[in-house]
């Protein structure tokens, strides 16, 4: 499958997980991004030798990717995109940074700069499924209401959810456009110029399009807001999820468990 | 030129997302004075197609790789500056929870990076002084063209800005912007031919909705309520005092990325204390004295021994009044300075219709 229809399927596959039933998809938008930022401040914010106490920040998307459905295997795999610049920038950690570096207190025989290319590593493919996770777990048109009710400027907020209704119409029609052309290049990528009156086309349709919608909207009464049904209300089970998830970021970061147990495990060996 | 969240420090992210917000907010506030009901379809519509647009891929001739919209320049010039700048936010949005391309700590970067440097830096200031009255497609060609490049440019540098004061790379600061602003001038060349090709493309067919090559636009002097003026400067006051007055505990005790990169690869300490002038020295006196908070701390009258200092410096978050004293009023002293520099800036002309309005 080529680039567009791989994308096209992701789009779908993500907008059918975010319609589950789970108990994670029934906590409120707001306490889902309040949790996903607490764990991201947590998780760029560890000490960059840290690779235990990284390794022991798994916890969140390994515990969201079960309760959500997602699974780790799809959570896994999505995340691996941002491999290619973590991977990248990364690398020269160990080209410049040489000294001997220690994980829990041991020695082990890797430099310093290799340990914090690992933590680099595992830091971007964590953020990205904790990222994916709360997609998956909420849905964007309620990540949408809960970021309007914090105050996020209407405006914005409204042609987000414009964006996201007519995103999948108009990455149909990019497949439909790149199929179209492989089959009669024999699966070439077109040049710059054919590239642009094929972009062009799309583009004339889109705004062809986009006029339609807004006639069909002012023809239904619209004056410059969407209509937006009421936010949900907080609940008992949203104050317990982020103030459960918040002390066990502190705990893990704070108080760093793992290089303890890690520490002591390797004494024992040792 | 996605940022990652893995290479963001909080700091630098959440000061990124502040400028971003701050942005957007300002540009929603413009945008509703203007009340232009298709605004919202186009955007959004237009943010799709970007989007899809990204997918189609053209090949670049003699490299045999290929290359894609970035969008930032189309969108501005499409829509103008500020609806372009929305735009770009939300496709940005959609890739970081979609896709993890570019994460949600790293977002305000990428907003600030691949949004509001092309539509409202290289836009205003290069495309548009370039294509005069935008009557002859090849100059409005070059001058996208040449906006692209100058974006890619800035966005590149911004990068390297970003990534070294957050400290995360090894990468020295020189050596990253040597290997990022030759490949983004590579890719700003590509980037701006298919943005100039797709500009010249669409000329064929009369578009009166896209308002980005009009010379002066509603929404640019579209001027802001005084209320809203107010209440935005009261949430920016809020967050930089949470930021100056909290959040600096939780900032790293390891060396930043000039540190890091001097201790590294340019000179120990020993060398750089040879090295030291007479002018060095009495600058150095001078710095001690007008200090009011050295190291973002109270000033001490005796040095704390190593024990005590190691020990403050493994706890995390360190909470410290001194730092939080230093952090707000480092910020007060910047917006003071700022605000100085505004009133000092403002155009006469301004100033009298201030005056006239009270």
């Amino acid at each position: 499958m080529d680039l567009a229809g791989k994308t096209c399927a992701a789009l779908a596959e993500m907008e059918y997980l975010s319609r589950a039933e789970t108990r994670v998809h029934s906590i409120d938008a707001r306490a889902k991004t309040l949790v996903l930022l607490a764990y991201i401040v947590a998780l760029t914010s560890m000490n960059p030798l840290d690779l235990p106490g990284t390794v022991g920040m798994a916890l969140y998307p390994v515990a969201m990717a079960f309760w959500s459905g997602a699974g780790l295997g799809w959570t896994f795999r999505r995340s691996l995109i941002v491999l290619p610049l973590v991977l990248g920038i990364g690398l020269f950690n160990p080209w410049f940074d040489r000294e001997p570096g220690m994980i829990a207190g041991h020695a082990v025989g890797l430099s310093n700069g290799w340990i914090s290319w690992g933590v680099i590593v595992l830091r971007g493919l964590l953020a990205a499924q904790a990222s994916l996770l709360l997609l998956v777990s909420t849905g964007f048109d309620r990540l949408c209401a809960a970021w309007a009710a914090w105050g996020a400027p209407r405006l914005f907020v409204d042609q987000l959810a414009m964006l996201y209704r007519y995103l999948f119409v108009l990455a149909e029609e990019a497949v439909s456009l790149q199929r179209a052309f492989a089959a009669r290049s024999g699966g070439h990528t077109p040049g710059i110029f054919v590239w642009a009156s094929m972009t062009g086309g799309l583009l004339a349709r889109t705004v062809r399009r986009s006029r339609r919608i807004g006639n069909a909207m002012a023809s239904r009464g619209y004056a410059g807001e969407l209509p937006r049904n009421a936010t949900a209300r907080w609940t008992v089970a949203d104050t317990a999820f982020t103030v459960s998830w918040c002390s066990v970021f502190l705990i893990l970061r704070g108080l760093q468990p793992v290089d303890a147990w890690l520490n002591l495990v390797l004494h024992a060996i040792s | 030129m996605h940022m990652s969240d893995a290479l963001v420090s909080p700091a630098v992210g959440g000061v990124m997302w502040c400028a971003s917000a701050a942005l957007i907010a300002v540009g929603s506030s413009k945008l509703r004075r203007v009340r232009d009901g298709m605004a919202v379809p186009m955007m959004g519509v237009l943010g799709a197609f970007v989007f899809a647009a990204q997918m189609i891929n053209f090949s670049i001739p003699g490299t045999g790789s290929s290359g894609h919209l970035g969008g930032g320049m189309l969108l501005a010039v499409l829509l103008g500056p500020w609806r372009a700048l929305l735009t770009v936010a939300s496709v940005l949005l959609v890739q970081a929870v979609f896709f993890a391309d570019g994460g949600l700590l790293a977002l305000g970067c990428n907003i600030f990076n691949m949004g509001v440097l092309p539509c409202l830096v290289a836009f205003p200031l290069v495309a548009r002084p370039l294509m005069g009255s935008g009557s002859s497609p090849r100059r409005v060609a070059m001058a996208v063209a040449a906006a692209a490049v100058v974006a890619l440019q800035l966005g590149a540098f911004a990068v390297v800005l970003e990534t070294w004061a957050s400290g995360i790379s090894a990468l020295p600061f020189d050596r990253f912007l040597w290997l990022m602003q030759p490949i983004h001038l590579a890719i700003g060349l590509v980037e701006g031919l298919a943005t100039a090709a797709i500009v010249l493309a669409l000329r064929r067919e009369p578009m009166p909705e896209f308002t980005g090559l009009r010379a002066r636009e509603q929404e640019m002097t579209a001027p802001m309520p005084k209320k809203a003026v107010s209440l935005r400067l009261g949430l920016l006051a809020l967050a930089a005092l949470l930021t100056g007055g909290v959040l600096s505990w939780f900032a790293s005790s390891h060396p930043d990325g000039l540190e890091w990169a001097i201790e590294k690869t340019e000179a120990s300490d020993a060398s750089l204390q040879e090295s030291e002038t007479p002018v060095h020295r009495q600058f150095s006196a001078a710095q001690e004295t007008t200090a009011l908070m050295p190291d973002y701390d109270f000033k001490s009258g005796e040095e704390t021994g190593d024990a005590e200092g190691g020990a403050s410096a493994a706890m995390w978050p360190n909470v410290n009044a001194g730092t939080s004293v230093a952090g707000i009023a480092g910020g007060a002293l910047v917006a003071a300075l700022l605000a100085g520099l505004g009133v000092w800036l403002r155009p006469k002309g301004a100033a009298s219709r201030a005056a006239e309005g009270n």
